[in-house]
């Protein structure tokens, strides 16, 4: 089981030509490597549609093959956003916090910025950052474990600020997120 | 000529980048409206692995122990091995909805197959409704209670509070583990039958083993009820 870098890269290589499935698989790699490299130079659309084409149809097939794999792995990852959304730990809040101070840094210093987005930028940034300390003040007035999820949820006051910090944040990114595809759009089309 | 220029400017209005960006929006949106239900099935799923982590750390005090005893009804044709036992399986009468508490779970019922873990309240408790939660059926007898029968109920469907909607899943031999005052009880299922769904269940069971019964709804079947039996291991 503990094997050196090298030793694996010796099995995967052996794997590799051990039979000819494997053998066709990796000049199949190889050429659709080779293909898509050369036409960095070319530039013919027809290639790299076909990529996109060929990537996309084999994705499809081995979630087709695995359906009921794939429909876990996606209500598994779904689970994992709500856990962070509904009951995140204190990490991730505090991450969250951290991000939002690099992201009001960055909105003062951006000259990019139209004045619609930094207003809506410091609005959500002003309603975490009040969200936040209200958090710090009930946790230091209740003296509750930062690292205990049960003494935190079980405080209806504290849920509130930090499920509504993650409300707004959410709100903040989907903004954010069609603000930016809206950019790409006006820039491409108009 | 000057109306075909004033069309041409009244569409340079309608910009191609605001299309998309509605388009986009509408598709977003339509995505969460199409999926809600199921968010909201994962939702309550996650609610529950709160409850249950909760509940684990909450002392023995808060749990509601108060069992009423089995009513056998006199039955003529009765097998030699095997009782029918008729149980009313109507929900409680109370409608209004509990205040929002942390109350201790009684047990929780675990079914890896379907990757169900689901605590469930006692008799007496406000949230001991199939409107709420995997619910516990009047006459039942918990899992230390030698030839009981422990019976629960929950929806099945597309609602977010359909906990048992994946039941059909479950093959005779299926593993399902009921945890009750800290000791896991193991069942293997040895039985699945349909009844019409008429306001009671007809249960059907050895009662020489200590057995656990799950009543739902039959999948696409709005006329009839599946009973799962279980027998302890």
């Amino acid at each position: 089981m503990f094997m050196g870098l090298l030793e694996k890269l010796q099995l995967v290589f052996n794997y590799a030509f051990s039979s000819f499935l494997e053998i066709g698989l990796f000049i199949l790699t190889l050429l659709f490597f080779v293909l898509l490299g050369l036409n960095v130079k070319y530039k013919r659309k027809i290639v790299n549609y076909l990529g996109i084409l060929t990537v996309s149809i084999f994705i499809v097939i081995v979630f087709l093959l695995n359906k009921d794999y794939t429909i876990y792995c996606i209500d598994f990852l779904l689970k994992g956003l709500m856990q962070y959304f509904y009951f995140p730990s204190t990490v991730i809040y505090f991450l969250m916090i951290f991000l939002v101070t690099i992201f009001i840094i960055v909105t003062i210093m951006s000259n990019k910025l139209t004045i619609v987005k930094k207003i809506v930028n410091y609005l959500s940034f002003a309603i975490l950052y009040f969200l936040f300390f209200s958090f710090i003040g009930e946790v230091i007035h209740s003296g509750i474990d930062l690292a205990d999820k049960v003494q935190l949820y079980t405080n209806s006051l504290i849920l509130a600020f930090i499920q509504i910090s993650n409300l707004v944040f959410l709100i903040w990114v989907i903004y954010t997120l069609f603000w930016h595809l809206f950019s790409y759009f006006k820039k491409k089309y108009d | 000529m000057q109306t075909l220029n004033q069309g041409k400017t009244s569409n340079k209005k309608i910009k191609k980048s605001h299309l998309l960006i509605i388009g986009s929006l509408l598709v977003f949106f339509g995505g969460i409206i199409l999926f809600s239900n199921h968010l909201l099935t994962i939702r309550e799923s996650v609610y529950s692995d709160m409850m249950l982590l909760i509940s684990d750390s909450m002392s023995d005090e808060n749990i509601i122990t108060d069992i009423p005893e089995v009513e056998i009804l006199p039955n003529d044709e009765v097998a030699s091995n095997e009782e029918n036992n008729i149980i009313n399986s109507s929900s409680q009468e109370n409608n209004q909805p509990p205040a929002v508490d942390y109350d201790k779970y009684l047990g929780v019922l675990e079914i890896p197959r379907i990757s169900l873990k689901r605590g469930f309240y006692g008799i007496d408790s406000p949230y001991n409704d199939i409107k709420y939660n995997v619910s516990v059926v009047n006459g039942s007898l918990m899992p230390d209670v030698d030839r009981g029968n422990l019976i629960l109920m929950a929806h099945s469907g597309d609602a977010y509070i359909s906990y048992f909607a994946y039941l059909y899943k479950l093959k005779i031999g299926s593993d399902i583990y009921v945890t009750y005052n800290k000791v896991k009880y193991h069942y293997k299922l040895v039985n699945i039958y349909d009844v019409p769904k008429d306001g009671s269940v007809t249960i059907i069971r050895n009662y020489d083993k200590t057995t656990l019964t799950l009543i739902t709804c039959t999948k696409d079947d709005s006329t009839k009820q599946t009973v799962y039996i279980a027998e302890m291991v």
